[in-house]
């Protein structure tokens, strides 16, 4: 359910699971959710029990990397092994040019929120 | 302040006080003026007529007007000093309404004349949980299951449901389960429905109600407020007959007033509307798109107090964290469900909504 004074924006959704836990590295696969905007993109990473500090956030052309360690190691039963988690890792893909030296990132109770500028590149067209 | 009241009074239509009054805030959040609060509630009413319990309503209304409006104070004390309490309160409420443009057809009867809704907790009432939003439905309905000790007491079975089979500690568990403890009956699904099944499971539901002589059902929900800056999820209820009214008013529960819905609570909604089986769905203000058991837990502290039962929140509170991570999956197979419900929903053009 959605209230309609909420602005419209669009989202990303994944089309196939986009959650791939490396079970050999210790490393989670964080949800994420991306919204797009006029001028910015917000991707958003949703990071419990990690702390701001632990967060690593790189740029590589369009993709952007986040790395977290988790404050106490996660462990998951599957099969009857057990698997202790150390780490949240993930890249995104944006389907756009983005300026990353204007982006700014916040952190808030768990979840990562990184605003990413556009970059446009091209020239007005004139109307006659 | 407040007496016990001998008199009751009839309005029509019905207005629902919002939040921001019946709570104990010092200040509404946005400046409100007199003719804006009553707008809201006719805008908002219907064509029923409802007696409120004794004066608790107009004193509320009065107590409004007494901390905002120092002339209203002074003329009530000097009417107080002629006539009944109540009578008083009862003539300026009809005042303040008639200079404000409303009607207000106040009928006084005496008390023994009247027939009070009350809610009665002694009554079956069914809860139903389900993947949405945040998973608050699944969190909180899960936690009230394990909390109050509750015993299965079946499944329900649904054809078009691919067959799915969860094992827990060696147990096999069909992804939706019936509980029940003395009158509370609980649903809960731990699969999220798309639009055929969840049409299916909300006639299973009504199906499961007629069986258990429920008298009224509760789903929990989420509602995506992904832009929210407020720090502490709200909760907003929507019911589909008038006789839960009594249940948001007692429980200052703020009516959800506009939006859209879609899914399986836009199914449960639609079949109970048309039954006699009145229906309260909880929204409480969720991230969409990542599992939120912060709001869950305001829709466990407020259904403890519609169903009047304890429920200490700490064991939730504490694995917080570890509910995010354990529940990423269904997080993303449940938004993958509900984008296909909502991407085959028709909606009217946006001029006209």
């Amino acid at each position: 359910m959605r209230r309609d004074n909420d602005f419209e924006f669009r989202i990303t959704p994944p089309i196939v699971s986009s959650l791939f836990d490396d079970v050999e590295h210790r490393i989670l696969s964080p949800l994420s959710c991306l919204r797009e905007f006029d001028n910015h993109w917000i991707l958003e990473f949703d990071l419990p029990l990690v702390s701001k500090k632990d967060i690593k956030i790189t740029f590589d052309e369009n993709i952007v990397n986040v790395e977290a360690k988790l404050k106490e190691k996660y462990s998951e039963e599957k099969l009857g092994k057990i698997t202790k988690f150390e780490y949240f890792k993930k890249s995104i893909s944006l389907p756009g040019r983005i300026n990353s030296k204007k982006t700014t990132a916040k952190f808030q109770k768990g979840r990562l929120e990184i605003k990413i500028p556009k970059k446009v590149i091209g020239h007005p067209v004139k109307i006659n | 302040m407040i007496k016990t009241g001998h008199f009751a009074f009839c309005i029509t239509p019905l207005f629902t006080l919002p939040n921001n009054i019946l709570s104990n805030s010092p200040l509404p959040e946005e400046p409100i003026t007199i003719r804006s609060i009553f707008l809201d509630f006719v805008n908002n009413t219907r064509d029923f007529t409802v007696l409120f319990d004794s004066i608790i309503l107009e004193a509320r209304v009065l107590a409004f007007f007494w901390q905002y409006h120092l002339v209203w104070r002074r003329v009530f004390a000097f009417f107080t000093l002629f006539l009944d309490f109540e009578i008083v309160e009862i003539l300026l409420a009809k005042f303040i309404f008639d200079n404000h443009g409303f009607s207000f057809n106040c009928k006084i009867v005496k008390n023994n004349n009247l027939k009070i809704a009350k809610y009665d907790t002694t009554e079956n009432t069914l809860l139903v949980g389900f993947p949405s939003n945040g998973l608050v439905g699944t969190f909180s309905i899960s936690y009230l299951i394990h909390y109050l000790k509750m015993k299965q007491i079946g499944e329900i079975e649904m054809p078009d449901l691919p067959s799915t089979v969860f094992v827990e500690e060696g147990e096999l568990l069909a992804p939706i389960r019936a509980y029940n403890k003395n009158n509370l009956f609980v649903i809960i699904s731990d699969v999220p429905f798309d639009q055929l099944l969840a049409n299916e499971f909300a006639l299973a539901v009504h199906e499961f109600c007629k069986k258990n002589a429920v008298k009224k059902i509760v789903i929990v929900s989420g509602m995506e407020t992904i832009n929210k800056k407020n720090d502490t999820p709200k909760i907003y209820g929507l019911i589909t007959h008038s006789a839960l009214d009594i249940v948001l008013y007692n429980n200052q529960i703020p009516k959800f007033l506009n939006g859209s819905i879609f899914g399986t609570d836009a199914a449960i909604i639609s079949v109970f509307r048309k039954t006699s089986i009145p229906a309260l769905v909880l929204y409480a203000e969720c991230h969409p798109f990542f599992p939120d058991p912060e709001a869950s837990i305001i829709a466990i502290v407020t259904l403890a107090k519609i169903l009047d039962v304890k429920v200490d929140t700490h064991d939730i509170k504490n694995r917080i964290d570890k509910l995010r991570i354990q529940h990423r999956n269904l997080m993303e197979e449940t938004i993958r469900t509900l984008k296909q419900n909502q991407e085959k929903q028709t909606r009217a053009p946006q001029i006209y909504r």
